[in-house]
């Protein structure tokens, strides 16, 4: 996971985004339980009040209880106990009421203490009536009807006897029936508890009168005296029975009811006293909550905030910055600065892969330009090589033609005459070919540079034609230049020896691959602006034509459309190449089209801007030479052949006045002690160069402006500018042709 | 209730079936082949025990359905309902009012079959000779039924009650909160009335039983002096409770307790430190971790005696084997059982062989207990090391200061009591 995350940008981001919206929802979360226990606080404060308020009205209703309770126990109203039932049930009912309204544990443990209590009470009310029944019975009823018993039964005794001593003692015990039946409703009913002993006396003594009146009287008063007995007794049983019921009733309620009606009251008390705490704790929660919720609100604000910060800390930090020091990364790169380091890459994510592929494409640039600078180094190692070669080349190449040119200037047998005429063609041959590599060489190295010298086209034209008339008319083939007469009135600029150099290599090839027919020079113009002219130029045969898969190849170099070619018409192939390279340094790229035993067309479309200045005359232009033989000539030349082959020339001219230098520093010590008219100096000598040496002469006074002509292999531009650069008035190139040489020391 | 006549003849009956009536007695496994008999027993907290239940309706194959409530209540149904019930359980001060209500019958000796074990304190109404007769109705005054239907102390063959558990009360004390004194020289009852525990002291609500408590508190206090205290007169009443009532408004009472539970309640609650208490709540205090202690005040103990009363209505089948159950509470079992409580019974003899040794010490001859004593409840209810406060049971008996007793003036101390409960 933890590498899953490294691995995305948007999963760092999506994690973050994600904690903060946890911590948003945490926060929501708490909030809204705090908000309902807040909430739930209220309510359970709205409840309990409720509570309070009904127990108060059951607190009320039971003082109301018991005081009906006692208005009853005096006349046992049966509708002060139908009030009674009512009011024992509202009172059930408003504490179930509240029993349900409440939760709290202790609350309600108490609560059923209560409703235990309430219901015992109830319970108790049912006794109530039964008790009061018997009670009453008792007292109100039976107690009263033994006596009337006995009232009745003392005056018949009365009625029957006439014995004053029988009378007076009946009457006494009359009397304390009479007291016995007073004392006990003045007991029940008046709440005098002393007088429960008087009747209780009132009963002993009356036990003992009557038994002894019993024992005295005659027959007929004695059962009324047993009888009297027996209801003494009835009425001391029910007496005894009464008081008991009375103990009851009066128990029940002032005992146990009242008992329990109190520790109601305590209940309630005890309730009131939780149900304030309750409250209490309430709304302390309450306001815990309250205060819990405000801390927690700043808080999760204050961290909203913090995180908030973060996330955007941890995106600038994160992600733009090392976008951004991409992005000045790639913007050196763009500049081609490639120092910037690249850093960020070995993170996981999106901008790792792009730190990575930056990298990678520092690394390639680097190594391009690694690659670039070996190549520069292999085509300047390659170049030194050209130059080495041809300067290796042509030297004794000069020495070989040179030689053979004089030889062919002296007495020869016409045998001799015609070895020297084969050497010497042999030798012109061997020289295009190594031109012709040479060329190439140069070429592939972009070491050509094309000149823009202004001139005229239709010289060109002319030139050509004296060229080939005669090589054409020896084939047997004919051979026309068809161009537009407007060409014949402008300049134009451009590289004309090279334009030449292609015009030649195409014609001759239409002229060595044409065995019957004609070929066909074709200049047209394209376009004329008195800016530049556009120039079609066609090079037409009706020779053997080339095969298509062949016409591919042929640009390429050292090949030639098949080696049957090579054996039948020689060559070294490189020709066309040279051409083509050459006209597409100059914009205008060859085109080939040809068929099998038709012929060959190669063309091309030559833009070349009018000259508006003088044209350059044509090196070829016949100049009458004149020279002065008396002029002294310094040779600067290491090479013996060079040497023999260079005096022999000068002598040829005329010359008298020569002296050889075979180096350098001999060259510049003999113009010291000579002086000289004419110094050629090669280029390539050991212990001083040829460039060492000219700028050394060209210190002495009278060697300021000196001729001095550069004798070298080296063709190369910067060669020649460092010929110039370092005091030379011309260059020759090796090997050395007569004519040339002939017109340096003019 | 048969009257005298109607007694005598009774009796001259019973005589004839008495020999069948031992046959019955000593073949109770007779009931358990016919349908099991259903014997209610009507009685307070501190008999009616689930495990005694248990365990005599397994020895005695008989269907036992207890019905137990506060004293006053209890003798408030018994006697106005003697058919809701068949035994009764209560204290001797409940005798007089069942008797003269009729709502109990005569029990004989003869069916009782370890009548002649039960001690001396019952039947004369001192433990020992040496021992101070105690102020009230001490259970030989109640105990025999008279030829003259009343109840009094020359012996008969019939009595009232079968003598099973008794005890002495006094009051308990939290000792977190009111320091131990001296058993029989400085503690007091005097201090239920001590203003330093006001407003932590209970009270029984049954009127012939914490007016004892309030009156010996009185009198230790000072702050009256009581002719007969088991028997006092209506201006000793008056001065009595305008002296409670006085201390009630002063708030020196938490509450008046019923039930032996309530009891309980009010000590672990910490709703009271000091109140009347009876010994199985002291026990249950103590095993619940308040330290409870049982004063044994110099004044001299409450001291009540248990009854078992036959109700008039039972007859037949139940009345037989209401006689089996009676029977059964003096075999042994019941006797250790409620011993582990700190209650008597009136032939501890038999008890003895079923208590551990330690048990016999601590609880009835007020030694030392060698190990922890564990009450009916499983918890422990008395540390190695402890004594029984008062001591043995025959110092305890020996030291009554009033027996719980229906007093003449009952109806107005009545009165007076429901003032000082609403005051």
């Amino acid at each position: 996971m933890i590498v899953k995350l490294q691995n995305t940008i948007a999963l760092k981001i999506g994690v973050l985004l994600f904690l903060i919206i946890l911590t948003l929802l945490a926060n929501y979360r708490v909030l809204t339980n705090k908000i309902s226990a807040v909430q739930y606080s209220v309510e359970r404060i709205l409840q309990i009040s409720n509570n309070s308020i009904i127990v108060l009205e059951i607190n009320k209703d039971i003082v109301e209880l018991q005081r009906d309770v006692t208005v009853f126990g005096q006349g046992g109203s049966t509708t002060i106990f139908a009030k009674m039932m009512t009011t024992h049930d509202s009172i059930k009912s408003r504490l179930e009421e509240v029993r349900r309204q409440t939760e709290n544990d202790e609350l309600l443990n108490t609560i059923q203490n209560m409703k235990s209590l309430v219901v015992r009470y109830g319970e108790n009310l049912g006794v109530l009536v039964q008790l009061y029944q018997t009670k009453s019975n008792y007292i109100d009823i039976e107690l009263p009807e033994v006596f009337q018993q006995g009232v009745k039964a003392f005056n018949q005794i009365a009625k029957v006897n006439n014995n004053q001593k029988l009378l007076f003692e009946a009457l006494v015990a009359h009397n304390l029936w009479l007291q016995m039946e007073r004392s006990s409703t003045l007991f029940f009913n008046k709440k005098q508890f002393k007088q429960r002993s008087v009747v209780n006396q009132s009963i002993s003594q009356l036990n003992q009168k009557l038994t002894e009146l019993a024992q005295t009287s005659e027959a007929n008063s004695e059962v009324h005296f047993a009888s009297l007995l027996a209801l003494t007794n009835r009425y001391q049983t029910l007496f005894a029975k009464s008081v008991q019921a009375n103990r009851n009733f009066l128990g029940l309620i002032n005992v146990v009811m009242a008992g329990d009606a109190v520790e109601f009251t305590n209940q309630a008390k005890l309730l009131k006293t939780q149900s304030l705490g309750l409250l209490s704790a309430i709304k302390k929660s309450g306001a815990e909550a309250v205060e819990i919720t405000e801390v927690i609100i700043k808080a999760s604000i204050a961290v909203g905030l913090i995180l908030f910060l973060g996330f955007a800390l941890f995106f600038q930090l994160h992600i733009t910055a090392a976008i951004k020091r991409l992005t000045y990364a790639f913007k050196s790169f763009l500049t081609g600065d490639f120092s910037p380091k690249i850093s960020d890459t070995e993170r996981k994510d999106e901008i790792g892969l792009l730190a990575k592929a930056a990298s990678e494409f520092k690394k390639m640039n680097q190594d391009l330009l690694k690659a670039k600078r070996e190549a520069e180094k292999t085509s300047k190692i390659k170049t030194e090589f050209l130059a080495n070669m041809s300067h290796e080349i042509r030297t004794p190449m000069n020495g070989i033609l040179g030689m053979v040119n004089l030889l062919g200037k002296t007495t020869l047998s016409p045998q001799q005459g015609e070895m020297v005429g084969v050497i010497e063609s042999s030798g012109q041959g061997l020289m295009v070919v190594l031109n012709d590599i040479l060329d190439i060489s140069k070429i592939e190295s972009g070491k050509v540079l094309l000149e823009q010298k202004p001139f005229k086209f239709n010289d060109v034209i002319v030139e050509l034609r004296h060229m080939f008339e005669p090589l054409v008319a020896e084939k047997n083939i004919e051979f026309h230049i068809t161009s537009v007469p407007e060409l014949a009135l402008i300049n134009v600029v451009g590289d004309v020896t090279r334009l030449k150099q292609v015009l030649i290599n195409l014609l001759s090839n239409a002229v060595k691959f044409t065995e019957h027919g004609t070929v066909t020079l074709r200049i047209a113009v394209d376009n004329l602006t008195d800016k530049n002219v556009s120039l079609n130029i066609a090079v037409v045969d009706t020779g053997i034509g080339i095969e298509h898969k062949v016409i591919k190849k042929l640009f390429d170099a050292f090949s030639q459309g098949d080696t049957s070619i090579t054996r039948r018409f020689g060559g070294t192939g490189l020709g066309l190449t040279i051409s083509n390279r050459l006209l597409t340094l100059m914009g205008a790229p060859l085109k080939v089209e040809s068929m099998i035993g038709k012929g060959s067309k190669f063309s091309f479309s030559l833009l070349l801007p009018i000259s508006t200045g003088q044209t350059h005359k044509l090196e070829n232009e016949n100049k009458k030479i004149v020279i002065d033989p008396a002029k002294r000539i310094l040779i600067v030349e290491d090479n013996k052949i060079n040497q023999t082959v260079l005096n022999a020339m000068l002598k040829g001219f005329g010359f008298k006045d020569i002296k050889i230098a075979d180096n350098g520093a001999i060259a510049v010590q003999l113009c010291h002690e000579f002086e000289f008219d004419i110094i050629l100096m090669d280029m390539q000598m050991p212990i001083m160069d040829g460039l060492t040496a000219t700028r050394e002469i060209r210190k002495l006074i009278n060697y300021k402006s000196k001729k001095i002509v550069a004798l070298t292999a080296n063709v190369l531009v910067e060669d020649q500018q460092s010929c110039f650069d370092a005091g030379m008035d011309e260059f020759l190139a090796k090997p050395i042709e007569p004519e040339k040489l002939k017109q340096a020391l003019i | 209730m048969p009257t005298n006549q109607s007694r005598r003849k009774f009796i001259k009956n019973v005589a004839a079936t008495s020999t069948s009536a031992a046959l019955i007695l000593n073949a109770p496994y007779v009931f358990s082949r016919s349908k099991p008999v259903t014997l209610r027993v009507l009685g307070t907290h501190v008999t009616l025990q689930e495990e005694l239940r248990q365990q005599a309706m397994r020895e005695l194959g008989i269907n036992l359905e207890f019905t137990a409530m506060g004293s006053a209540a209890v003798l408030q149904k018994a006697a106005a309902a003697p058919h809701s019930f068949d035994l009764y359980e209560q204290w001797s001060d409940s005798i007089n009012v069942l008797w003269h209500a009729g709502s109990i019958q005569p029990i004989e000796i003869e069916r009782l079959k370890y009548w002649n074990e039960i001690n001396p304190l019952t039947k004369t109404g001192k433990i020992v000779p040496s021992a101070k007769y105690g102020a009230g109705d001490s259970p030989n005054k109640l105990l025999y039924v008279q030829q003259d239907g009343s109840l009094g102390k020359a012996a008969s063959s019939k009595v009232s009650f079968m003598p099973y558990v008794h005890n002495v009360d006094s009051f308990g004390y939290n000792t977190n909160f009111i320091k131990p004194e001296e058993a029989y020289k400085t503690e007091s009852w005097g201090w239920l009335l001590d203003d330093a525990n006001r407003g932590r002291v209970a009270l029984v609500n049954a009127p012939t039983i914490g007016i004892f408590d309030a009156a010996l508190a009185a009198q230790a206090k000072g702050l009256m002096k009581f002719g007969d205290i088991a028997n006092m007169t209506i201006d000793e009443i008056d001065t009595l409770f305008s002296i409670l009532l006085e201390k009630k408004r002063n708030g020196q009472f938490a509450g008046f307790w019923t039930s032996v539970p309530q009891s309980v309640e009010f000590m672990t609650n910490k709703r009271v430190h000091i109140q009347s208490m009876f010994s199985p709540a002291v026990s249950a205090c103590r095993g619940q971790g308040v330290p409870v202690r049982y004063a044994s005040p110099k004044e001299g103990y409450r001291a009540w005696h248990g009854v078992m009363c036959l109700s008039a209505m039972t007859n037949g089948h139940v009345k037989d084997a209401a006689y089996d159950y009676m029977n059964w509470w003096l075999s042994g079992y019941p006797g250790a059982f409620i011993a582990r409580q700190g209650y008597y019974i009136s032939n501890p003899e038999r008890s003895r062989s079923l208590m551990h040794r330690n048990e016999w010490d601590y609880w009835y001859d007020g030694k030392q207990s060698n190990t922890q004593l564990k009450g009916t409840d499983g918890r422990v209810s008395v540390e190695a090391g402890e004594i029984r406060d008062g001591g043995s049971y025959v110092k305890r008996f020996s030291n009554i200061a009033v027996w719980n007793t229906v007093m003449d003036n009952y109806d107005y101390s009545l009165d007076r009591w429901f003032e000082l409960l609403n005051a």
